[in-house]
């Protein structure tokens, strides 16, 4: 490429005061790129099997080990999903003599760093050091792989956050795209082996043990050192802290043997969601396929987020999300390309096009000279800026051959990179994004969203939590606007209400009987800003007979009266407003049915609850003397925590007031409301009794 | 300075803002055997222009990085925030590069790049492949020849920097009172360029006008006020060729008088109470003076700051957080380096329950230790190893070779200190640690700051 096509508008865009003497207004080329001098490796073969490779690098005093195991996360048993996380996770807390604490203070007395992480194939543990303390990481190493105490405290902590952690990303529509589209595309493949909160929490202690004896074995394992030692002392330091170590080598992954991807697309209902989270992409190949260099090309030219085409077509032209991008997932059996975005409901159905025309534009045509140009140099440059210390060049080169790659595969990288032609590119689009075989994700309320995937491909609903669903099931239908308060028994219902982890105020509900009516006392403090008491009578079919609220709001006094007759409501309101206070005579014609706006949140737990229901209502707003009609849809069903428990509950959102309000109200009877949200506001109520 | 395990990130961001890009930079120094030797060349342009070339081959990375003396201590308290301004302007375009060009750039050919401003230096450090090394320093050569300082740039610029120091002010707890407090140490008719933070206020950064920012590029942002360090994958002979080719034509600025500090250490016990709508808990923390970075007390200071305050064994945790379960966060250690005087500071949150002045009888025991009998050998060699290894973990990247050898120019005076500064810090006895404990972390030349929460009062 001339470098000058990076600014091809600069002389005509930016005519800013120049200074007498210029350098060359012309950027200047890039010089050729040749193959990275690296360390040779040297090898040695241990006779437990255990293979030493090493990169001699005397420029500073410093030693980075990295061991790999055949005990990735497609190693997971059935039901047990997580293992290898949870393992990798307590391998670093406590092995040989030292606990926790004590394994964190070694190697912090060092000025050192040891870690271990499980990827689909791989768990690997590296430790880095400065050369002096070569034996110490060799020491911490082996006690943390070979010796882990996996303390029952250390563990019970980490798989409780571990389980509580999944269940949060299950709430999370990105986080929920994403599992589901792993498991649509790697589906019979150990790779879809993904955990769930269920699956962390039945591991016990016994389960991570078998793990560690099935898995983790020297035959098949690799040592990978990098840095200041030599091979003499490289293989004596792991003969003497790996040579005791027995165990033939585990078994392989199988080879996956997938089905065909089924046509259409998945769509996980999330109802209420304004926004859909779209997934989109395919398995692709084994990790040692040479199309991996037109692959990564590939996906610089998609999904990088600055300047590739989707971000092109769906930020800038489009101007439907802030962020869409691909990523590109290199496994040794079996890798994944997928392309993702959020946009507004409105727009899903449009945004699933453009990310199919991009696909199918990249198998159809060449990519331009420049734009190809451009991105291979993005991904070489970005592979040197990897290799610049010894951990950096031990965590390649483990990765590397763990792929089933050679080592010299690092020093060939970036002229292999910068070597890929438009032809290759096309040819890895048609094999990664195949006209047929793309699986398609997207996250979202199904009510919304159904119709309008289905112009494009068969939809297949499902539940968060997998359960298939149909498209009536996600449909909101409409119900008649019936309350009935004989259920309800006489309790108190506390609230808090926090804003951003703060409380900041208390609203406490009493609900009694009195005679044939449910009367509701309801007091609310919010900090110096407002306090009032409502009390508020209906007829047992749920009918308004009065309400009557008087408090303090910003120091002024209000008080509401109001009698609510079949046809009619009467009374008075003074209310407090920025303008100071003001009166209302109360006169007004109201239609059957109506419910007073003090009083929404009083009745909810008088209404037939039903997943899908939508009820539309009359309220009347005393503030305003006016009647608006408001929409209450119970849109999902969902685990809320609150400092009284946690519910199952209808989240319900109500619409066509001058605040959308979810509220959360407990799918149990009698239904209860747990908790209030606001929209657009900090402030959360939240319940505190049992 | 380094952070005590549950210290609140935010905190120790802030602090780092206070003290701009230099403690990102592992303040470090060298020695033949304890880390291998960084080999360098260095020649000056006619223009002023010091260059040093350090090529190390064991990647395919250059890291080019400018400083430019104009760290906010050259700017009068009136227009406090018009050097930072500079971190934003860099980027904002120049004759043949758009706006943002500077940074999408490096990072659209896989590099990286920063920038900070302190009271000390502009630091501009860009990160590539090797075989982009030509264009890289056409960048810099562009910006330090044509950057675009105007009206729309400017404004912009000064955006950005109201937004970023809004956003402190509204969600860091004990920053602002902090910052009050570092500022507080020097006076201000001997020592004006260290008595307000390179930060700004709204009120200052707001008055910043076009004028201001094309006098202070003209007077700082010139050749004769920068240094060039380009560190990596590179030839010295060819890459001599491109940095006059590229930066021989760019004039020379004019002469502009150095800030200078005369600083009075030991002035008495002095005291600074502020309230705080952010915090929720109560600090303390003793600031206490020290001399200038290039001072023979500095390696002492550096490994005081490791026993004290780094890690679960520091002091810190050990002592307020584990035995006396008096703080749930600590923080301490050297704020920045400087050329003139600087600070070396001890802080903490109170638990519940644990008033400001137990919380300040503590902090202050810990300084005491550090002069007395019952510090040992251990600790020393416990110091010397984490400095060395941080040293050693700062000297493997080009970029970062490029800081050490910029740091090394600029507070010892010469690039050859980046050679010998660690084998000074390694050779620190422990009867150094108690001397330079007792002569600069003691109750007359501390500040004492205690911050209590809004509603507390």
């Amino acid at each position: 490429m001339t470098a000058a096509r990076l600014f091809p508008l600069a002389l005509l865009t930016l005519p800013f005061g120049l200074r007498a003497q210029q350098p060359a207004a012309e950027p200047p080329a890039a010089a050729p790129v040749t193959a990275a001098a690296l360390p040779r490796a040297q090898e040695a073969l241990l006779p437990n099997g255990l293979r030493l490779v090493l990169l001699e690098q005397h420029r500073q005093p410093v030693v980075s080990v990295a061991l790999t195991v055949a005990a990735g996360s497609a190693f997971d048993a059935e039901g047990r999903e997580g293992t290898a996380d949870l393992l990798a996770a307590l391998l670093t807390r406590g092995g040989g003599a030292r606990g926790a604490a004590e394994v964190a203070r070694a190697v912090e007395e060092v000025g050192g760093s040891l870690s271990a992480i499980a990827d689909p194939d791989q768990l690997t543990l590296q430790a880095d050091v400065i050369s002096p303390q070569a034996a110490l990481a060799f020491e911490l190493m082996a006690d943390a792989l070979l010796r882990p105490t996996l303390d029952s405290a250390e563990f019970a902590g980490q798989r409780d956050r571990t389980a509580a952690s999944l269940s949060q990303g299950l709430g999370d529509p990105g986080t929920l795209g994403a599992r589901v589209f792993l498991i649509g595309t790697y589906r019979e493949s150990p790779y879809a082996r993904r955990p769930t909160p269920q699956s962390v929490a039945a591991i016990t202690r016994q389960d991570l043990l078998a793990f560690h004896r099935a898995r983790v074995r020297p035959a098949g394992a690799l040592l990978v050192v990098a840095g200041d030692i030599t091979l003499v002392e490289a293989r004596r330091l792991a003969l003497r802290w790996f040579g005791g170590w027995k165990g033939l080598r585990p078994a392989a992954l199988p080879a996956p043997r997938l089905s065909p991807v089924p046509k259409g697309i998945l769509l996980v209902h999330a109802g209420g969601a304004r926004e859909a989270n779209i997934v989109l992409g395919s398995t692709t190949f084994a990790g040692t396929d040479t199309a991996y260099y037109a692959a990564a090309v590939l996906n610089r030219i998609l999904g990088d987020p600055r300047a590739g085409r989707l971000a092109r077509v769906l930020v800038s032209q489009a101007g439907w999300t802030q962020a869409a991008g691909s990523s590109f997932l290199r496994t040794a059996r079996l890798g994944l390309v997928q392309a993702t975005t959020t946009v507004p409901a409105e727009v899903a159905d449009s945004a699933v096009r453009v990310m199919y025309a991009e696909a199918t534009r990249l198998r159809a045509d060449l990519v331009p000279a420049r734009e190809l140009e451009r991105a291979r140099e993005a991904v070489a440059g970005a592979f040197a800026l990897q290799l610049q210390t010894a951990s950096q060049l031990a965590a390649t080169v483990s990765e590397a051959r763990a792929l089933g790659l050679p080592t010299t595969y690092l020093a060939g990288y970036r002229p292999r990179v910068l070597a890929v032609t438009a032809a290759q590119v096309r040819a890895v689009a048609r094999r990664m994004l195949p006209e047929a075989g793309v699986v398609t994700v997207v996250v979202g309320d199904a009510s919304k969203l159904y119709d309008r995937l289905s112009a494009i491909a068969p939809v297949r609903i499902f539940a968060a939590d997998g359960r298939p669903l149909s498209p009536e099931q996600v449909q909101p239908t409409a119900a008649a606007w019936q309350l009935d308060t004989a259920p309800v028994a006489p309790r108190i219902d506390s609230l808090v209400i926090v804003a951003q982890g703060q409380t900041v105020g208390l609203q406490v509900a009493r609900i009694a009987r009195a005679g044939d009516s449910l009367v509701y006392v309801e007091q609310t403090a919010l900090g110096t800003v407002l306090s009032q008491t409502t009390t508020l009578v209906f007829e047992p079919a749920g009918r308004m007979r009065s309400l009557d609220q008087h408090g303090t709001v910003r120091g002024q006094d209000t008080r509401i009266q109001l009698r609510y007759a079949t046809d009619r409501v009467r009374g008075t309101a003074d209310l407090a407003t920025a303008a100071g206070p003001r009166h209302v005579d109360v006169d007004t014609p109201v239609p059957p049915g109506v419910v007073d706006d003090n009083a929404v949140q009083a009745v909810l737990p008088l209404l037939p609850w039903a997943l899908n229901r939508r009820w539309s209502f009359p309220v009347f707003a005393s503030g305003e003397n006016l009647i608006r009609t408001l929409t209450l849809t119970a849109a999902d069903i969902t685990q809320v925590s609150v400092p009284a428990g946690t519910f199952e509950c209808y989240r319900a959102d109500l619409e066509g007031g001058p605040q959308r309000v979810s509220f959360f109200v407990t799918t149990a009877a009698p239904h209860r409301v747990v908790r209030v949200e606001l929209a657009n506001s900090p402030i959360v109520f939240l319940a505190v009794n049992k | 300075m380094p952070a005590s395990a549950p210290t609140p990130r935010r905190f120790v961001l802030r602090l780092a803002a206070w003290c701009g890009g230099a403690l990102l930079i592992t303040a470090p120094p060298l020695h033949g055997q304890a880390v291998g030797p960084l080999t360098y060349e260095q020649f000056a342009l006619p223009n002023g222009l010091e260059v040093v070339l350090a090529p190390d081959h064991s990647s395919q990375v250059v890291g080019i990085s400018v400083w430019y003396d104009a760290g906010s201590r050259n700017e009068p308290a009136a227009k406090a925030g018009l050097a930072r301004l500079f971190e934003r302007l860099l980027f904002a375009g120049t004759a043949h590069v758009p706006p943002g060009g500077h940074a999408t750039v490096a990072t659209d050919l896989g590099g990286r790049v920063s920038a900070s401003v302190d009271e000390e230096v502009g630091r501009f450090t860009t990160v590539l492949p090797s075989s982009r090394l030509a264009l890289g320093l056409w960048l810099e050569a562009e910006r330090m020849g044509s950057l675009a300082v105007n009206d729309t740039t400017v404004a912009e610029a000064r955006l950005g920097l109201l937004d970023e120091l809004r956003g402190q002010l509204q969600n860091e707890p004990y920053a602002e009172a902090i910052s009050r407090g570092i500022g507080s140490l020097y006076d201000s008719t001997s020592c004006a360029g260290y008595t307000h933070s390179p930060a700004g206020t709204l009120l200052t950064i707001s008055a910043l006008a076009t004028a201001d920012a094309a006098q202070y590029r003209s007077e700082r942002y010139a050749p004769n006020r920068a240094r060039l360090v380009v560190a990596g994958d590179l030839d010295p002979v060819a890459t001599r060729r491109l940095v006059t080719e590229y930066f021989s034509g760019i004039p020379r600025g004019p002469d502009a008088p150095a800030a200078t500090c005369t600083p009075s250490y030991r002035p008495g016990p002095r005291e600074l109470r502020a309230t705080d709508p952010n915090a929720t808990s109560i600090g303390a923390g003793l600031v206490y003076r020290i001399p200038p970075h290039e001072h023979p007390d500095t390696p002492a200071l550096e490994l005081l700051e490791i026993i004290l305050s780094q890690g679960s064994a520091g002091r810190l945790t050990s002592e307020l957080m584990r035995s006396a379960r008096a703080a749930y966060g600590t923080q301490g250690g050297i704020l920045g380096e400087r050329r003139g005087p600087g600070a070396f500071a001890l802080f903490a949150i109170a638990s519940p329950g644990v008033s400001a002045d137990s919380l300040l009888g503590l902090l202050a025991r810990q300084s005491a230790w550090a002069a007395g009998p019952e510090i040992t050998e251990t600790d020393l060699a416990r110091a010397r190893t984490i400095y060395l290894a941080g040293a050693v973990s700062g000297r493997e990247r080009p970029g970062d070779i490029a800081g050490v050898l910029q740091h090394a120019a600029t507070f010892h005076g010469s690039a050859a200190a980046a050679n010998t500064e660690v084998a000074q810090a390694q050779a620190v006895t422990l009867a150094d640690l108690r001397r330079v404990a007792a002569a600069w972390l003691v109750p007359a030349n501390a500040l004492t700051l205690v911050v209590t929460p809004e509603a507390a009062r």
